[in-house]
């Protein structure tokens, strides 16, 4: 396993704009409680290169999960703009938003939020299916993923079926199998116990070598340490941590 | 929508099958909806067949009377008729009826109805033969001691042998069979009296040889022809006329078996308004009981729906496969009440004198009401799963 650190790219800095995977540009989110104005998010900058992994860590309630939502259009922002591979999430109509979506972005949340009422496989193969791949050949790669997370012998296993750590792993299979540019994740082992958390840490650092990009939330330095570099949080703005 | 169509169904499918018992309350209404659909129009369907059968077998301008009391009709009276309405009887025919027992050889299936005929009965009541020939005007001159059996009847009297040619014992006497009838598929009204429905079972003679002879034996029936629908009216007014100047005799009947049809159809038809408007009522309540149970989905499933969001599915995707899952379990409702139609219809026509006829017409017209209520009650909670936020249903658990 090479260290992800050693492995970051070359072009991570002052590349041209094209070879940027996803930017924000003087991002600010607040929210109106009554007549007040909460400033959660304001004047954050962001650039991510292709396969570049960081993580962002912050104190409770500093807006790191507004922040992902913003970042996967999930959220719109009340200032600044969100460029996911050139396009801005702000003015994409809806059905161009959720194919961009569907193709370029993978979730993996804090709880793995599988449906119950499907097997792994299908619940992994569901960005495919929704994406509208023959349903064959969506099972037939989200079956190829789960056997590169380990969970070869778990095709067939409801969620309820599956311990924390191989739940939070499916998750994980379910945000790769699209293969796309680049994966958020939000405090992917805050719901794990120890042993858990630590199988989920040893597939993220074993994904290091993919291409996409990586964003993680998480208050876990073990995870941090994984990344090509940390941000944190602090008062609205995204700063590089010491 | 880029989902592709089966995706859809095959998730509803699945999301149905693990909440079967949720299904299967919500969709009562829906399955004695479609049930009762499908019975009214069976009944429909039925009194139309009813009627094309009667009027493929009688015509529409055939009257019958029937005498109240032995002697009201006779063989004269019969022969007047047609002398005195020579331009509108196309055709008349007069039946004695008696009762004996049957029997050939070794076996006696008990009673049966005799006929007594005249030539002119199997063309008027459209009899088929299966093999030789039917009564004659020779036979009626000469009060032959021939019979044509119904092909049940046949059956019964010669289980393991050719019928025709035969001899049958009824009472008393002897007839040799000349005739025996094709099976009767299609089922004739029951009129009261009138001999047309159950002819599998009967046994047809020369009227004059179970009467006795002369030029004025007693009848039961007069059945009088007119050469067409129009001339029923004024057809009508002259029998009753004579039918009035002869009272003292005895009394008799005249029956019009179209207008008797008529007047039970519009019996059924009665009960079908009410039926269909219970149907409306049920089909409301049961769209309502699906309408009700995706509501719940809608709320209990609200961290999928912003997960599906998440992962690229549009909002008209969540709508389609809201919309598809409520017509997955319409549909399903709408099939068993499709055969619960179907089995009420058997038994109805079983226990009544109503035919009633399943069609495929009336499956399908179940089937796209089914359609229709899942398309109508899946809508609204369809398009409030469309409006959760993906942001907050996701940040809910
Ligand atoms: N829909 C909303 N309306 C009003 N305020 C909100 C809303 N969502 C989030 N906030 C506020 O924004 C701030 C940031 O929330 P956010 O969930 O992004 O924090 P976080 O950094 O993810 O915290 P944690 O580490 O606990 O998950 C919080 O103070 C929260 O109260
Ligand atoms: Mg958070």
């Amino acid at each position: 396993m090479n260290d992800p650190r050693a492995a970051a790219p070359a072009h991570a800095q002052g590349d041209p704009a094209q070879e940027v995977v996803l930017r924000c540009e003087g991002l600010g989110r607040a929210y109106e409680d009554g007549d007040r104005r909460v400033r959660v998010l304001e004047g954050v900058e962001l650039a991510l290169a292709p396969g570049e992994k960081i993580a962002v860590v912050g104190a409770s309630g500093s807006g790191k999960s507004t922040l992902l939502n913003l970042l996967g259009g999930l959220d719109r922002p009340s200032a600044g703009r969100v460029l996911l591979c050139g396009a801005d999430l702000a003015t994409l109509p809806e059905r161009k938003l959720c194919e961009l979506r569907n193709r370029q972005l993978g979730f993996v949340y804090q709880f793995h939020h599988l449906l119950p009422e499907f097997d792994a496989r299908e619940n992994v193969a569901m960005p495919l299916l929704i994406r509208g791949t023959a349903r064959r050949e969506a099972l037939a790669r989200a079956a190829q993923v789960l056997e590169r997370v380990g969970l070869a012998q778990r095709l067939d296993h409801r969620p309820s079926q599956l311990s924390g750590g191989e739940r939070q792993r499916v998750a994980i299979a379910r945000a790769l199998v699209g293969e796309p540019a680049c994966v958020l994740m939000d405090e992917p082992t805050g719901n794990l116990d120890p042993a858990s958390a630590a199988q989920v840490l040893e597939l993220i650092d074993e994904l290091g070598a993919l291409r996409a990009a990586f964003v993680v939330v998480t208050h876990d330095p073990a995870i941090a340490a994984r990344m090509h570099r940390t941000l944190e949080l602090r008062e609205g703005r995204l700063e590089p941590r010491a | 929508m880029r989902l592709p169509e089966l995706q859809v169904w095959v998730w509803a499918w699945k999301l149905w099958r693990t909440r079967a018992t949720q299904a299967l309350l919500s969709v009562l209404g829906v399955v004695s909806g479609v049930g009762g659909l499908v019975l009214v129009l069976a009944v429909g369907a039925g009194a139309q067949q009813e009627m094309r059968s009667a009027l493929g077998a009688l015509g529409s301008g055939t009257v019958i009377l029937q005498a109240d009391n032995h002697g009201a009709l006779d063989a004269a009276r019969l022969a007047r008729i047609g002398a005195l309405l020579p331009e509108l009887v196309e055709q008349s025919t007069g039946v004695a009826y008696r009762q004996a027992e049957v029997g050939a050889g070794e076996s006696h299936p008990g009673r049966a109805r005799l006929v007594g005929v005249d030539s002119q009965y199997a063309s008027m009541f459209s009899l088929r033969l299966h093999s030789g020939r039917f009564v004659t005007p020779y036979d009626v001159v000469h009060r032959s001691p021939v019979c044509v059996v119904g092909a049940r009847l046949g059956r019964a009297l010669f289980p393991r042998r050719q019928v025709l040619g035969q001899v049958v014992q009824y009472g008393a006497s002897w007839c040799r069979v000349v005739g025996v009838l094709a099976d009767n598929r299609t089922r004739l009204p029951d009129l009261e009296g009138v001999g047309v429905s159950a002819s599998d079972y009967l046994l047809y003679l020369p009227v004059t040889t179970i009467v006795g002879s002369g030029s004025a034996y007693a009848l039961d029936e007069i059945t009088v022809r007119f050469s067409d629908e129009a001339h029923l009216g004024a057809g009508l007014d002259s029998l009753r006329r004579i039918v009035e100047r002869q009272r003292a005799e005895g009394e008799i009947r005249v029956v019009v078996p179209v207008e008797v049809l008529r007047q039970k159809h519009r019996l059924q038809q009665v009960f079908q308004y009410l039926l269909l408007g219970a149907t409306f009522v049920l089909l409301v309540v049961g769209g309502t009981g699906i309408m009700n149970n995706m509501m719940l989905n809608v709320l209990s499933r609200r961290a999928e729906i912003g997960l599906r969001r998440a992962l690229g599915a549009t909002r008209a995707d969540i709508i389609a496969q809201f919309v598809s899952e409520a017509m997955v379990i319409a549909v399903a409702g709408g099939l068993a009440g499709i055969i619960l139609g179907a089995l009420s219809a058997m038994l109805l026509g079983w226990v009544s004198d109503w035919q009633t006829q399943f069609s495929l017409a009336a499956g399908a017209a179940g089937f796209a009401v089914s359609l229709l209520v899942g398309i109508v009650f899946g809508s609204y909670p369809a398009l409030q799963a469309a409006a959760v936020s993906p942001v907050r249903s996701l940040h809910e658990l």
